[in-house]
């Protein structure tokens, strides 16, 4: 359906029925696609394209012409996408740290998450075999284990990862309170895996011995927790909560 | 013809010249700054909305989303009182570089 817009051609329907809506949804992914524009950014030049597209129509032009013509003078995405980039670098990297922290996240909880299937696996179906290690052999096929059952997923999920980060992930994180529901989520893992590990290390030990490996692991506890915060700070604010704060952490917002 | 650098130079004073007439929207801003400069002054978006960035961060202007007659959604952009005071220092400035100019190019015989 081709929703009708405020001013209505009242002489005659293109022929072609030209959808404004889908073809500014397209513009403004491709625009999206590029770093530098925040999603304040996006909505402000949506609003200038349909008022460019309002100017134009009516006239001689077809409603997909007066649409190319405005795109068109708005600029080329990519050209855009800089210029905003190159005003607000911080838009730019804010995104990448988030990403690093979230993969850096992510690989943390594959491993803690992994070795414990793998044991888990070994002891289930080898025994000591896998686990103890003793002689070469056994110990070429424990690591070719571990390869395929740690590494290979991290390879292949890096190749997926660097295609471009896929809209479902994107969604998922797309304002802090989602992050932050995610990421104590993540850290609860974390942290059963690594108390879990702790404890079954300690069975040589005295029970009490557990108090020290709580110690071993607390700068990890500490560094994932600041990482945490990190993606926190520099998740992605949604488009309707941004409405009146173009940047996260602008002072002058805050007093206002 | 305006240069590259000149319309950079020239989009803050010119920004905060239009809004001190009223509030007004990106789109006006630029078709107000195009018929001024009889088409002169071109603005992509690119460069016009980065500008406006700094001003709002500059506290010059407030920036408000409101619903216009045509039910589309604008952004509308106003001066604020930091800003007049920028815009009469920059007018001192623009003024002055155009007196000291004026003065080489059309020599008066009163002076110096």
């Amino acid at each position: 359906m081709a929703r009708r817009t405020p001013h209505s051609h009242p002489i005659m329907e293109p022929q072609t029925r030209f959808n404004l809506d889908q073809a500014i949804a397209a513009w403004r992914a491709e625009l999206a696609s590029h770093p530098g524009p925040a999603p304040e950014d996006l909505r402000t030049l949506e609003a200038h394209l349909r008022d460019g597209f309002a100017a134009l129509r009516g006239g001689q032009l077809t409603d997909e012409e007066a649409f190319l013509v405005a795109r068109h003078r708005v600029g080329p995405a990519e050209h855009v996408a800089d210029e905003f980039a190159k005003a607000a670098p911080k838009l730019v990297w804010a995104p990448r740290v988030f990403w690093l922290a979230f993969s850096v996240l992510a690989v943390l909880l594959w491993f803690s998450i992994g070795l414990h299937l793998r044991e888990g696996l070994a002891r289930w179906m080898f025994s000591e075999y896998l686990m103890g290690g003793v002689n070469d052999g056994v110990k070429t096929w424990n690591s070719v284990w571990t390869v395929l059952l740690l590494f290979m997923p991290l390879i292949l999920g890096g190749f997926w990862l660097a295609r471009g980060v896929p809209r479902g992930i994107t969604a998922l994180l797309s304002t802090r309170k989602r992050v932050a529901v995610l990421g104590l989520g993540s850290f609860l893992i974390l942290f059963g895996a690594h108390m879990n590990m702790a404890l079954s290390h300690s069975n040589t030990l005295r029970r009490w011995d557990v108090l020290d490996g709580v110690e071993i692991f607390s700068p990890i506890f500490m560094f994932i927790i600041s990482l945490l915060g990190l993606m926190i700070w520099l998740a992605p604010q949604s488009a309707t909560t941004s409405d009146k704060t173009n940047a996260p952490g602008k002072k002058n917002r805050v007093m206002a | 013809m305006f240069s590259r650098e000149l319309i950079a130079a020239s989009a803050r004073p010119l920004l905060l010249s239009i809004l001190a007439e009223g509030e007004s929207y990106g789109y006006a801003l630029a078709q107000r700054a195009r018929r001024l400069s009889d088409g002169e002054v071109q603005w992509t978006d690119g460069m016009l909305y980065p500008v406006l960035h700094r001003l709002e961060e500059e506290e010059l202007i407030v920036s408000e989303w409101r619903e216009a007659e045509t039910g589309r959604e604008r952004k509308y952009y106003s001066l604020t009182r930091n800003g007049r005071r920028a815009l009469e220092k920059e007018k001192a400035q623009w003024l002055a570089a155009h007196h000291t100019l004026t003065q080489l190019w059309n020599p008066k015989p009163a002076s110096t």
